[in-house]
């Protein structure tokens, strides 16, 4: 019975460890999304400023 | 009697005693492997690096070897070390960490072309979430160390033990990617498997010295006494898996199942139930090999919590997944909507 116990814990433990490696790794994946994103979300900021003129002169016109 | 008559008698005799000594070797061999697997102990308590493999004797009682470190003393020179503070350096903007004493240490805090870490532990703990390599190398280093003159053979399992909950985490997380380096097995590490084992600074675990055989782990109940100076007795009652303890003013000795006594007297006869340790080294060896020895002894309550934790880190992963989803969609939306814009 205890090295069944004994036995069922380290299959959770390897368990438990190998979700920990899986979060770190969609953690760094989302965090080069997320700089993918900033980046291209810079990029469209900087379409719309040359297509259209600031909000500024528009409300002036 | 003929002279052939008593060889034939001494003969059986001697026969009989090798199938007697053959059954009591059988019966401590049957009663060792229920509960009982060579360890491989790393002692990180109090800041210091110890590490021990703990075995059998023929009787069943439980024992430790030690297994020496190997450590850059003052001017360079290589000492082996049983015991040893945390300490290590490196060269600046490199890899390779080298696991030092503190006078070592003290030698390389001058010189500023050097990185020194006090503590590795500790050195861990300050390391960002995203930094776990910088730990990694560190703990290899020491660990590699260890295993220079190690081949493995003599032990099934490996035990972390420390005093500092907060060091756990970052000790577990390490283990996947320090154990294949070690032993460099692929997927079957006894490394990777280690198990590591908080003892808190509050927690006593002076009575565990008492079980120190298999068969003492077999009990659910027991009262022993704890002799540890001339004029300190101390009454240790095992009930439910749990010791507590009490002082005691008289003593009456024929009541406890068990009696230890730490260093006072050498005795010339070790009375049957006593336990005689000739120093406090001993005793603390022998507090935490039982301590280790009984820890082994999972219970459902210790299974129980590692599930829930279990659960939860699929919770997690489940929802940083969706998360990634929703961050692949926003991803591709922004790509299409750059296309359009560039198109036009």
């Amino acid at each position: 019975m205890q090295r069944n116990n004994l036995s069922e814990y380290l299959e959770l433990q390897h368990a438990v460890r190998t979700l920990q490696i899986e979060l770190q790794n969609e953690d760094a994946v989302q965090q080069q999304m997320r700089e993918q994103i900033a980046g291209l979300h810079n990029r469209l900021k900087a379409s719309f400023a040359e297509y259209w003129p600031p909000l500024r002169e528009r409300q002036v016109e | 009697m003929k002279v052939a008559d008593a060889q034939k008698d001494q003969t059986a005799l001697q026969g009989l005693i090798r199938i007697f000594e053959n059954m009591i070797v059988q019966a401590v061999e049957a009663t060792a492997s229920t509960a009982f697997e060579p360890l491989m102990v790393i002692d990180m308590r109090f800041g210091m690096f110890a590490a021990f493999i703990i075995s059998l004797r023929a009787d069943g009682t439980v024992y430790g070897i030690p297994r020496p470190l190997e450590v850059e003393e003052a001017h360079q020179i290589p000492a082996t070390r049983l015991r040893t503070p945390m300490c290590a350096y490196r060269k600046k903007k490199t890899q390779n960490w080298i696991v030092c004493s503190e006078g070592r240490l003290k030698e390389k805090v001058s010189e500023p072309e050097f990185e020194v870490v006090e503590s590795v532990l500790d050195y861990g703990l300050t390391l960002p979430e995203n930094d776990r390599l910088t730990f990694v190398r560190l703990w290899h280093a020491f660990l590699g160390r260890l295993t220079s003159t190690d081949s493995g053979q003599d032990y099934n399992r490996v035990i972390f033990v420390v005093d500092n909950g907060d060091v756990v985490p970052i000790i577990e997380q390490s283990i996947p990617l320090v154990g294949e380096k070690i032993d460099k097995s692929k997927g079957d590490s006894k490394w990777q498997s280690a198990l590591v084992v908080c003892i808190d600074a509050t927690l006593d675990i002076s009575g565990f010295a008492f079980l120190n055989t298999p068969r003492d782990l077999q009990v659910s109940q027991g009262l022993y006494l704890l002799l540890r100076g001339e004029s300190s007795a101390v009454e240790a009652a095992f009930e439910d898996s749990q010791f507590s303890y009490a002082s005691m003013q008289s003593i009456a000795l024929s009541k406890y199942h068990k009696i230890a006594v730490v260093g006072i007297i050498t005795p010339a006869v070790i009375p049957q139930n006593t336990l005689y340790f000739p120093n406090e080294d001993q005793f603390q060896n022998a507090c935490l090999t039982g301590y280790l020895h009984w820890w082994l002894q999972i219970d459902g309550r210790r299974v129980e919590e590692l599930r829930q934790r279990y659960i939860l880190l699929e919770q997690q992963l489940a929802t940083k997944k969706k998360e990634t989803e929703g961050l692949v969609g926003l991803l591709n939306r922004l790509k299409t909507v750059l296309q359009h814009i560039n198109q036009q």
